[in-house]
């Protein structure tokens, strides 16, 4: 019998709708869960029990007056530690903010408890997502792999089922890559869409905060309980389609992929995976994106030059306290040219206009690669430099991919597609501004006919 | 630049994080900057909107 804490969101939400689960209930059996587990994979910063119980108490007696507040009624989320949730330690993975404790709730979480969530607690961090050192949550499909970053908690947590859906923050691919490796639903939505604020920022103009779950619904549902008011006309009703929508057309550009050092197990995975995409009646075209490249420079030049500002405070008092890893990754910032900066943003303008251009000529919803070029690496031999030179094995590689959605504001989405060697591999969707809802119905038919989403939560 | 850091930027390191952590991580820095700053050359040497255009960009060959 399926336990409460084995259901996705979309599902609980439905029991919960129909009475047929309480809230109380469904928070009792994922905290039994990460009880269970949490020794084993170090998912969680913080887990506030108490008042994830209050609060589903609270969204019980709600539902019994009527008041029912959406999909995220009574499920409990993690949120990544460096966003703000008031009460509850704020300290983004860092000794440097040892203490800290959050006086409010970042705006993504306001917006998520007015759609009724309930906020679990706070999931593990690499130090203020900068991707640098080794934490301590393991990857429940390989304890000895990279499990994925910097949002590495939140992947972690729900794997293993210690959470339905978790917050991650997204500067160049953080959300979608510990989707990838995880076996999960990453999505890295369009700049502007979801509230920013209480966020401890590396890059201001690159950080998306997007969902994790372990399906395109669950992840549809999240986006939607993440969404402001202002900013709910962007954002049009999600209705999944139960089957491929006519003239869905997508992009490949497999010289990228050699050119990434795509290795040939995922490469194999993803041919196979636009066979299945084909045999739903998807038309998939090849494209060469030159251009694709230059996003993982430009951002660094961004991102990096952008970090200084958010931490130049702290740093004046507790630079001791970082990791060195880290801090060096902020001190080059330091030393970046303000032209190569106004560069850096010269090429996010041409990209931003080259891929929309590339993808009306196409006439494409998305372009399609693998998230990473390899399953994950074991962490022990992995380079965490985010400057140097690429290689299969190295955090730098695993942005490649992913970084263009950054700098150009486009969403970008992944999602399981098979496993190679054990590890799950993940397809990645880069798609046209605000039309999440695109990418998430092309997911969602896909994983109608699939598997492979159905492995998560991992069971250990 | 290769090499050590200019006068200048080791004094932009110490207002940030101090003379001593400057110090300690000056050689890690001047690794990382260089890396950067190779990947910078890159890009610029990528960055030729008229060759792009005349590549077989965004269209569909299928």
């Amino acid at each position: 019998m399926t336990e409460a804490w084995e259901l996705g969101i979309a599902e609980a939400s439905g029991f919960l709708r129909r009475g047929e689960l309480s809230a109380a209930e469904l928070v009792e059996s994922v905290i039994g869960r990460l009880e269970a587990t949490e020794d084993a994979v170090h998912a969680w910063a913080y887990v506030d029990r108490d008042g994830a119980r209050n609060a589903a108490r609270s969204a019980d007696n709600s539902a019994a007056r009527g008041g029912f507040l959406g999909l995220l009624h009574g499920i409990p989320l993690g949120v990544k530690d460096v966003i703000d949730v008031r009460g509850m330690p704020a300290e983004g993975g860092s000794s440097a903010l040892k203490g800290r404790v959050a006086s409010d709730d970042a705006g993504v979480v306001r917006h998520l408890r007015r759609n009724g969530a309930v906020i679990l607690g706070k999931t593990v961090t690499h130090e203020f997502a900068f991707g640098q050192g080794t934490p301590p949550s393991k990857n429940p499909w390989g304890a000895e792999r990279y499990a994925g970053g910097s949002s590495i908690g939140s992947g972690v947590a729900v794997a293993v089922g210690s959470a339905p859906g978790a917050l991650g923050t997204d500067t160049g691919g953080s959300v979608r890559n510990p989707a990838s490796v995880n076996g999960l639903v990453g999505l890295k939505a369009t700049a502007g869409l979801v509230d920013g604020s209480g966020v401890l920022n590396v890059s201001h103009t690159l950080d998306h905060i997007g969902p994790i779950a372990r399906s395109a619904a669950d992840c549809a549902a999240m986006l939607r309980g993440m969404v402001g008011p202002e900013n709910a006309a962007r954002l049009p009703e999600m209705v999944l389609p139960q089957a491929m929508p006519a003239l869905t057309r997508v992009a490949v550009d497999r010289g990228a992929w050699a050119e990434w050092e795509v290795t040939p197990e995922v490469d194999a995975v993803l041919e196979q995976a636009l066979v299945v995409l084909q045999g739903l009646g998807v038309e998939v075209v090849e494209v060469s994106l030159p251009e694709l490249k230059m996003a993982l420079p430009a951002s660094l030049a961004i991102s990096l030059s952008e970090s200084v500002e958010h931490h130049r405070e702290l740093l004046a008092g507790s630079a001791d306290k970082y990791l060195r890893g880290t801090r060096i990754m902020i001190e080059t910032g330091a030393l970046v040219p303000r032209e190569d900066v106004q560069f850096a943003h010269q090429v996010r303008s041409y990209l931003r206009a080259s891929l929309r251009t590339a993808m009306d000529n196409a006439g494409v919803q998305a372009l399609v690669s693998p998230t990473l070029p390899s399953i994950a690496p074991i962490e022990a031999d992995m380079s965490h430099s985010l400057t140097g030179s690429t290689g299969k094995d190295s955090l730098s590689s695993a942005l490649m991919m992913l970084s263009p959605a950054n700098l150009t504001g486009m969403p970008g989405l992944s999602i399981p597609c098979g496993f190679a060697g054990g590890q799950p591999v993940g397809m990645h969707f880069l798609g046209r501004e605000f039309a999440e809802a695109d990418l998430l119905g092309i997911a969602h038919v896909y994983e109608k006919h699939t598997s492979w989403h159905a492995r998560v939560p991992v069971r250990r | 630049m290769s090499g050590q850091l200019t006068p200048e930027q080791s004094a932009r390191l110490i207002e940030l994080v101090g003379e001593a952590i400057q110090q300690e991580d000056a050689a890690a820095v001047e690794r990382s900057f260089n890396d950067f700053q190779r990947g910078m050359a890159a890009l610029r040497a990528d960055f030729d909107p008229g060759r792009l255009q005349e590549a077989p960009e965004g269209g569909a060959n299928d």
